[in-house]
Formats: structure tokens, sequence, C-alpha cells
């Protein structure tokens, strides 16, 4: 039961990052993302390479992963951040799966990654700390999932404030109707790409903590997938709330994993996989129905908007 | 009224006679193309502060077009914009609000899922808090400028009548409060010039009467307004000189009662009904 506690916990937090990045594209901005695994990639991998391949210290690379799925942001956006949002989606989706791509078998960035063997022998710097901080009494597991809810908790304090500052009034109102927000005077496309940049670095950070949580990372860990289970949260916990990512993602991890609780004289292990599946897609047929706004959307602004 | 004081344009307006004679808006022989369709074929249009201009015309005659290009949401295939004598043609909309032209739609764009408050306080221009990280970085600066923004809006709140609905969401807001909501929110960049499309549209009379003694209170004040609108008997009113368009061409100018007469706009507007 532990088990099962901790790594639920483990997911859940290195998902509310990169949930909590889609909500802000998504449930603050009005931003159609559906590609959000390019940044936890890239966030990944430039960890990854930057630790183990160039020796780097832990927290340069950390910084460096954030900057860099920033900045693939900010590339991608620049193109398709004026087009209709549902263009936006086809994009970022490409987005995805090309940088899977280029990860596995593009010639020059296969010398750092590794192509489809992957990546290792980046995690012993973030293990190590465990030692220099005196906390050896903890497993490797419980020692990341205290560190994933610390940076959870710190950037659910750094979005809060800024969502709640006129900097998130001025996104909201973007997300509400683009050319009022250009009659008040307002550079729209600057703060897209600026929402778009923040959103992705929160991705990549994620990303990171995706990392560290294996012993090696391949291509194959980014497959859309990722994107949709980001969905899956935001639909769970509620878009454009601040808690909704956290809440949504310890539920989604929570329901995901219970599988394991089935015996395997009912079930083989991979039927379990499967079924999983099934519950996931139950528990949005649920939401959508009976609460389409999440479990911590406010009710009364999804009924205003329906009005329109 | 403390807030008609707050409502007096820039200082540097100079509001004198002269000023006012010299048209503070005012756009040159645009054309306005969309495909093979020439919806503006070289209209031009002057408005000066201190005076509320109708912009006045059969259905497709260009107006919204026009109106389209001057707010900057349109760049025109060619001709020239001037604000404050200085060439602006072509600059996005944000630009022109920074230089004092600022505009309604005639489907309001209430900020739905926004309290009537926060669609007011987002319109303030020059805000340190909208910057990125800007509230983290000078959180002090930030709460000072929202303190006085957020008595700004309460201000124009009162003037139009909407204190009562401040913490609701701006889609509770009837069609008519939305159009009261829509202005008030747009005095919030202090613009010296206000566009406003088709106010009176979807508005009930009461409302529209409200609404339109605004609009003179303000330009008594010496705010310039251009005014899209169908109804003309509240053009004819309140309006101290009209523009007509056709065809997307401006064909007479001149005070309500020349327009009235004119032998052109009668026929531009008898024509047009025929098809």
């Amino acid at each position: 039961m532990t088990g099962y506690i901790i790594s639920v916990l483990v997911s859940a937090g290195i998902f509310a990052l990169l949930a909590q990045g889609l909500n802000l594209h998504w449930g603050y901005t009005g931003l159609l993302n559906f590609g959000v695994v390019a940044f936890f990639a890239v966030g990944a991998y430039t960890m990854a390479v930057l630790v183990s391949v160039f020796d780097w210290p832990l927290w340069a690379a950390m910084a460096a992963a954030m900057l860099a799925a920033a900045v693939l942001g900010v590339l991608v956006a620049l193109p398709a951040i004026r087009l209709r949002s549902d263009y936006l989606a086809i994009t970022t989706l490409a987005v995805g799966e090309i940088c899977r791509i280029v990860l596995h078998s593009s010639p020059g960035v296969v010398d750092l990654t590794g192509g489809p063997s992957g990546i290792r022998g980046y995690s012993h710097d973030f293990f190590g700390l465990r030692e220099t901080l005196g906390l050896q009494w903890m497993t490797g597991l419980e020692f990341l999932m205290a560190a994933v809810w610390i940076v959870v908790l710190l950037v659910l304090l750094v979005v809060t404030v800024m969502i709640r500052s006129p900097w998130g009034r001025v996104l909201k109102g973007i997300r509400e109707d683009e050319d009022a927000m250009r009659a008040l005077g307002k550079n729209v496309v600057a703060y897209k790409m600026q929402s778009f940049a923040f959103g992705a670095a929160l991705a990549g950070l994620a990303g990171v903590f995706f990392a560290l949580n294996l012993s090696s990372i391949t291509p194959e860990a980014f497959l859309p997938m990722i994107s949709i289970y980001a969905w899956v949260i935001i639909l769970i916990g509620g878009g454009g709330s601040l808690l909704g990512p956290v809440v949504g993602s310890v539920l989604f991890w929570a329901l995901f994993n219970a599988t394991t609780f089935i015996p395997s004289e009912w079930m083989s292990s991979q039927d379990a996989a499967y079924l999983r599946l099934i519950l996931v897609g139950l528990l949005i047929m649920v939401m959508v129905l009976l609460r389409p706004q999440g479990l911590l959307g406010n009710r009364k602004e999804l009924l205003r908007e329906s009005r329109h | 009224m403390k807030a008609d004081t707050e409502l007096a344009t820039d200082p540097d307006a100079g509001a004198t006679a002269a000023a006012e004679a010299e048209a503070f808006l005012t756009a040159d022989d645009v054309v306005m193309t969309f495909g093979g369709l020439r919806a503006v074929d070289g209209a031009s249009f002057d408005a000066p502060l201190g005076r509320i201009t109708a912009l006045i015309g059969p259905n497709g005659a260009g107006k919204t077009s026009l109106f389209n290009v001057i707010s900057g949401f349109y760049r025109p295939r060619s001709g020239v914009v001037r604000v404050n004598g200085v060439d602006r043609t072509g600059k996005p909309p944000h630009v022109m609000c920074r230089h004092g032209v600022a505009r309604t739609f005639q489907l309001t764009k209430a900020l739905a899922r926004m309290t009537v408050l926060d669609n007011m306080r987002v319109a303030a221009p020059r805000q340190v808090g909208e910057i990125m990280f800007g509230a983290m970085l000078a959180p002090w600066r930030v709460r000072a400028q929202e303190r006085a923004n957020t008595t700004r809006a309460d201000e124009l709140l009162e003037r139009f009548g909407l204190t009562r609905l401040r913490d609701s969401y701006a889609g509770e807001l009837s069609g008519g409060q939305r159009k009261l909501l829509e202005m008030a929110r747009a005095l919030m960049l202090r613009p010296r010039m206000l566009l406003l499309d088709e106010p009176l549209a979807g508005v009930n009379p009461t409302l529209g009467v409200q609404l339109l003694d605004h609009v003179q209170a303000l330009r008594d004040e010496g705010m310039g307004f251009v005014l899209v609108e169908h109804d003309m008997d509240a053009v004819m009113r309140v309006c101290d000189a009209v523009t007509v368009m056709a065809n997307g061409r401006t064909i007479a100018r001149g005070t309500p009662a020349e327009v009235q007469a004119d032998p052109v706009v009668i026929e531009a507007y008898l024509g047009a009904e025929d098809d």
C-alpha cells in the first residue's frame, strides 16, 4: 500500500507540473496545446544530456532544461500563435511527434541522446543530494517524491501570484475575447507568447523530474499519450483553476495505478493495463456529463460561457 | 461630480478653439479591399475633439470597414489615417489606443467569465503589473496602481449606474448593460477620441437615451466621438456633424440639417433601398 501511495504521488507531482503548464495555456489563455509532450521531452533530454554528457551540475541543467523548453515554446508560437486556435492545436500535436522523432533518429542529435537506446547516468547528482542533506533514511523514491512536491508547491505559489496579478488578468481577458483586448490596447500576441513560453518552461521542469524517476529515458517514453494524460488531468481537476491540475493529477494517478491491486488470478497484468485505460475513459465520460467544469472549475463561469 | 473632472482628457490636449477646428482624427482617401471587393473606395473623413461626428450610410456603404481601418483592426490598401496630425496608418489597435483613439464593438465584447470590476480594471493603461513577473518584482507599485485603477473603475461604474453589478460576472449582464459596460471600460483608457460602433443596436430606448446622455456629457468635457449608427432620429438629435458614406465613398458631410436636405444623400438612401 505504501508503495502504491508513493508511486502515485511521484507520478502525480510530475504530472501536476505538466498540467499546470497546460492550465496556463488552455485554462488561462485559451491556447489549445495538444503537444505539451514536446516541452516535457525537451526538458527531460536537456537535463539528461547536460548532466551525463557535459557534466553540468544538476541545478544548472535544470534551469537550462526550463529555458530550452521555453525557447522551443517561443519558436513554436512564433508562426503558430497568430493562427486560429484549432490550427495551433494541430501544429502543437505535430511538434510533439517531431520532437520524439528527432530525438530518436536525427543524426547529430542521436550522438548526444543515444537515439532509440536512450540515455542514462544523469541521476547520481540528484540522489546524491540525499547524503548531502542527511536524508539517508529516505528511499530514493521517497526523496524524489518529497522534492517533486516541494517544487509543485513552489510552482503553485508562483503561478498563483502571477495569475492573480494584472498580468494574469490580461491572459484571462485574451481567453475571453482577443479582439476586445486588442481594442483595450493590449499587445495580444506578446502576451500569448509569454504565456506559451512560461507554460512550456513548467512542462520542461516536469520533464526533468520525469527523467529522474527513470534510470534511463528513451524517445518512446514521450508518446502523444503524455499530452493526452495532461488534458485528462485538466478535465478532471478543472481548467482555469489554480489547484485543479494538482488535484486532477493525484486523482488521475490514483485511479491509473489502482489496477495493481487486482489479483493476478483474476486478470493478467497486461489485461489490467488495458483495464486502466478503460477506467480513465469512463472517468472522462462521467466528468463531462456530470461536472464539465472539472472538480475545482467554476460552474458559474462555465454556464456564462455556454450562454453565448 | 468628481468623476467628471477625472474624465478630462490629457493635459496637453489644448482644447482651444483652434485645436478643435483642426480635426484630431482624419482619414484621407482610404481604400480597403477584400479580395475583389472594394469595401472602402477612397473615403475621407475627419473628427475633431469636443464634437460628436456621425458616420452614416446605407447597409454595405463601408462604414464598419472604415471604422476598422481607423481603429487599426484593418490595414488599408492605400490612404492615410492621422491622429493629432501624425500619420498612424496601419498601426495595430494597441498602438492606436496609446495615441488616444479607443473603440467599442457593434456586438458587445464583454469578457464574460470575468467580473464587471475586472472588465474595467483590465482596461487601465500602462500597468506595471501587466509586465510578466511585474507583480513579483515591484509588488508595492503594482498594489498602488491597482488601488488607483479600482478607484477609477468604481467612479466610472457609478457614473454609468453599474455599481450594483460590480462583482457579477460580465456574462450575467443584459445586452444594454453590456453596452454601458463596454463604454465605461473604454473610458478607462482615457481616450481623447472614442469610436462607437452602433451603440444603440439592441439597446432598449430608455437605456439608449441614457447612453447618448453620457456621450453628450463627455463631449462637453472635451472628448471627441465618432458614431456609426442606424437610428437616424438619434443621429440627428445628438450629433454635431455627419459624414455620409455610400458605395465605399464619402458622399456628403455637414451639419445634420444640411445633410438631411442634401439631394445626393436622399438619393443614396432611396437608391439603396431599391436593391
